[in-house]
């Protein structure tokens, strides 16, 4: 175990957290609010801690996979847990838990929130939030590794602990270089979101919010009403835009984004996404405007907010669909099991995933009448390696599994079915909300402690797609 | 003409044997000693050890004085790189064959990049055979001739076609610009006479118009069905050519290989056909995936003689018609015999298409009909040759010989005895092998007038790409 480079990438992420809290630093000094002295002593803590561990000499560049599946797992461990300081400090959330809770929840981009009434906290604690969203949605380690190059070797194994999807593809030969072009993809999304939503009439500090939020589909609002509370079509529409763009895969907006649109048109992926986004988002539409007699705009706008937030598992709402009619309600609930494409900062299942276990069980099927075929697996032109589908088999094994078994676990804690299951594929999925009493319009303050920390872990399986962490607390990764 | 050969496998040897008869000089050039040796006693020609690919070899100056370069070794690259280097000593035609197809497709580099006049791939060339086979809509091979206005079409006569049947020529009821220029019986080729008889098991082959050609091919035999659904036996190169093709018309196709991996690389190329990993003899695989209602069956493995009797297998088992690649011509008219639909020979395809090209500059169009016994050739009247201004009936032409059709200008005619041919006229002829070389000089194109015609439009028509 190469232990000195474990420490000193940690030390890195920590810094990178000290310096990300410095916006809001900032931002608490010009509006005079007195969290300013949270995020000072956060930042303190942090670079202190930060800079002792990275002091760490790396003696060799000998890593494995080990090593990055560690590193992963700790730096998001870490990073939430230092990043309930500012929270915990300035008592905006007094309890552990609740601000392990809302810190994981945004640095998971699951956008699920303790908090009642997120109007009355200060705006730097709202802008704390909506960085971890930012950071979390593209990932921390990648942004390590875009820009801390001396850590090249464990680039691969690194990345791929933490991009989404179950084959992860580089866009550039090095995953320095990947890393940094995607970041400038991110920022580029996110700056013309900005844009966009000021244009539309949102003031600046709405506008970064919702923006950081929506493309890392996080889900975090600076209101309690969420999106609805702005009360402004044209800035649904643009979320509604933005959050689409993020749910699909990033390494083809980058071609996209050089001229070439061939990839992302050519994508099957994306056509499955963008396939089932049309169909869910007709089907709730004119349900709407039959069962509840809903103009056809709003129907259309309102269904199509609330299709695109949780398939893309942002989270955002601008209605509660607890009051739906129970197909739409239905609708919604399958959306929740599919979530974004593979390396979108979206969470869920993700699109390639289900297309690889269709074509599997397909095969299955053609097996049984050719018993001698050899068929081979392909999403698109590509073959799926025998492996890959494996991994994919199994990783939906584990991710019913664990549903279940956290589902069981939060309804012995007293809670209805409907809302434990929902809230655990909420959290699984980095969504936010689910049904019941945890619905769009209510939060995730009712949840017993016990249960917020089992969906505080569920967030952070869900974002390190389940084998991370597994692996982490699995004993065979200790043994030497 | 001065003909370097580079590589004496199996088509190395064909071609050098081929072209040796047609009077060729030739200079062999092949690494291994053995095959070298046996080649100098079968043939009259010089042999220089050495790899081909060489500017050393190349450089010889008996080799860079020949007039075409063929390089048919083992290796794709060798092939390639050889005729790049002869075309930059001054070696004017090169031919190479290439086998592989991701070379065969490859657009960056054109094969005049490399040098290389014709490229032959007897694989592929042989898939095109079978798959044309497959999707002639009359039972029948058509090959055109005189730009498409004439064709020749074979027919396989039985007692129930009362037109040919147990009958002269002379009597047949038949339209008068239809001519039965050869008949193959038994294996040997007849080029008849009015008094010749036609007998069942014949096969007879109609030269004509294209329009009434197919009046008398649908008379004779009904439409057959299209091919539908086909089974290919041997997951090699030609399977795999024949499959992407057949795949690409909107066919079924399963293709049965023994090799696992091979199996893996054919399903991941060919994601509509259906590959099975087994073994070709296994014949409750064979019932099970359906042989009763293919349409075709096809073995292109590569021992001709599981080829045969996996072929004659297949066509007991219910498969409507079957094909067999068969490497030696020598087996072919016995194959047929035996009741497989067509024996596909790649040497020989590929001969064809060298000779073709080799010959391009005289001939039009040339192919070899039946096991190199008869040839059809399209040649032009040279000015003051021996067989202008005459009627056909005094032109002196030997026996065994037919001229099929005479094009004047725009006008095709399928000429009678009386006719007189013109200087400038297109003659399409058809001959005894041995024949060739007598009709050619009595046109004027023998020896030295072999330059004259310039015209070689359509040389390639037959070429691989």
């Amino acid at each position: 175990m190469n232990r000195s480079l474990i420490l000193r990438t940690l030390g890195l992420v920590l810094l990178g957290e000290a310096g990300a809290m410095l916006p809001s630093l900032g931002i608490a000094l010009y509006l005079k609010e007195s969290a300013y002295f949270a995020f000072g002593i956060s930042i303190l803590v942090l670079a202190l801690i930060g800079l002792i561990l990275s002091r760490n000499r790396i003696t060799t560049n000998d890593v494995g996979y080990r090593e990055g599946f560690i590193i992963a797992t700790a730096s998001w461990l870490l990073l939430a847990l230092f990043g309930t300081l500012p929270f915990m400090i300035c008592e905006a959330i007094p309890g552990f838990i609740d601000a392990f809770f809302e810190t994981m929840s945004g640095f998971t981009t699951t956008g699920a929130t303790v908090i009642i009434d997120v109007e009355s906290l200060p705006k730097s604690i709202l802008f704390w939030r909506s960085i971890t969203h930012w950071l979390g949605g593209m990932g921390i380690i990648v942004l390590t590794l875009a820009l801390i190059p001396s850590l090249k070797i464990a680039g691969m194994k690194l990345f791929r602990a933490e991009v989404t999807g179950p084959a992860k593809s580089k866009v550039l030969p090095r995953v320095a270089q990947t890393s940094r072009e995607l970041y400038k993809v991110y920022i580029m999304i996110t700056v013309i979101e900005i844009a966009a939503l000021k244009v539309a009439g949102l003031n600046w500090f709405d506008s970064f919010n919702h923006s950081f939020s929506s493309v890392a589909t996080g889900g975090f609002s600076n209101y309690n009403e969420s999106v609805g509370a702005l009360n402004n079509a044209a800035a649904e529409y643009i979320i509604i835009f933005f959050m689409l763009i993020c749910g699909m895969n990033f390494a083809l907006h980058y071609h996209a984004l050089r001229g070439n649109f061939r990839p992302l048109w050519k994508d099957t992926e994306t056509r499955l996404y963008l396939g089932i986004t049309i169909t869910a988002w007709l089907f709730i539409s004119i349900n709407l405007m039959i069962a509840m007699d809903y103009q056809t705009e709003t129907a259309l706008r309102q269904s199509a907010f609330q299709t695109v937030s949780i398939l893309t598992t942002t989270g955002f709402a601008t209605t509660d669909y607890n009051l739906w009619p129970t197909f739409s309600q239905g609708v919604i609930f399958l959306l929740m099991f599919i979530g974004g494409c593979a390396g979108s900062t979206g969470g869920g299942i993700k699109n390639v995933r289900y297309l690889i276990l269709v074509k599997a069980a397909s095969r299955q099927i053609s097996k049984l009448i050719h018993p001698k075929a050899v068929i081979p697996i392909r999403v698109g032109r590509d073959v799926v390696p025998d492996e890959l589908v494996e991994s994919v088999q199994s990783f939906f094994f584990l991710y019913f599994g664990l549903l279940l078994v956290c589902t069981l676990m939060i309804t012995a804690m007293g809670i209805d079915l409907l809302s434990a299951i929902t809230a655990v594929a909420a959290t699984l999925g980095n969504i936010g909300p689910g049904f019941g009493i945890v619905g769009p319009a209510s939060n995730y303050a009712a949840i017993p402690p016990a249960g917020k920390l089992l969906l505080t872990i569920c967030m952070l399986v869900g974002r390190l797609e389940i084998y991370t962490v597994l692996v982490f607390f699995s004993a065979r990764l200790w043994r030497s | 003409m001065k003909t370097t050969i580079i590589g004496v496998g199996k088509i190395g040897k064909e071609i050098a044997a081929r072209l040796w008869h047609e009077g060729h000089d030739l200079v062999i050039i092949e690494k291994n000693e053995a095959k070298l040796q046996k080649i100098e006693e079968d043939l009259d020609c010089h042999c220089i050890k050495g790899s081909g690919a060489t500017a050393k070899t190349l450089s010889n100056p008996i080799v860079a004085e020949s007039e075409l370069l063929i390089a048919v070794t083992n290796s794709d690259e060798v092939n390639m790189i050889a005729c790049m280097t002869a075309k930059r000593i001054g070696i004017p035609r090169t031919v190479a064959r290439i086998r592989d197809p991701d070379y065969s497709k490859n657009l960056i580099i054109s094969k005049e990049d490399l040098g290389i006049d014709l490229i032959i791939n007897p694989d592929y060339s042989a898939a095109m055979e079978i798959n044309r086979f497959l999707t002639m809509t009359l039972p029948v091979h058509m090959e055109p001739f005189a730009r498409g206005r004439v064709q020749l079409a074979d027919i396989t006569v039985n007692d129930s076609m009362t037109i040919f049947a147990n009958k002269r020529l002379m009597n047949m009821d038949i339209p008068g610009s239809l001519l039965i220029v050869a008949i193959s019986r038994n294996g040997d080729m007849i080029i008849p006479g009015g008094r010749d008889i036609v007998l069942p098991g014949d096969t007879i082959y109609l030269l004509g118009h294209s329009d009434i050609i197919n009046k008398i091919c649908s008379k004779v035999k009904k439409k057959r069905q299209k091919v539908q659904t086909v089974m290919i036996l041997g997951g090699g190169r030609t399977g795999f050519y024949l499959a992407e093709r057949l795949c690409s018309q909107g066919m079924k196709v399963k293709v049965i290989e023994q090799n696992n991996d091979r199996c893996r690389e054919l399903a991941e190329k060919l994601p509509e056909a259906l590959i099975l990993c087994a073994d070709g003899s296994d014949l409750e695989l064979l019932r099970r995936e359906g042989i009763k209602d293919t349409d075709a069956f096809v073995t292109v493995t590569g021992l001709d003689e599981e080829n045969l009797l996996l072929a004659l297998l297949a066509k007991q088992m219910g498969a409507k018609r079957v094909i067999a690649k068969i490497s030696r011509p020598g087996y072919a008219p016995l194959v047929e015999q035996l009741g497989v639909d067509c024996a596909i020979s790649p040497r020989l395809i590929t001969t064809g298409e060298v000779l073709r090209f080799i010959k391009g500059g005289r001939l039009v169009s040339l192919f070899l009909l039946l096991n190199e016994k008869a040839e059809v050739i399209e040649l032009f009247v040279q000015p003051r040759s021996k067989i202008a201004g005459r009627p056909l009936h005094k032109s002196g032409l030997p026996a065994g010989t037919i001229i099929g059709t005479i094009m004047r200008g725009n006008k095709v005619i399928i000429p009678q005895g009386n006719d007189i041919i013109k200087e400038k006229d297109r003659l399409v002829v058809f001959a005894l092998g041995h024949n060739v070389g007598i009709i050619e000089s009595m046109c004027g194109l023998g020896g030295n007038g072999r330059e004259q015609v310039t015209n070689s439009t359509d040389s390639g028509s037959g070429s691989t790409w």
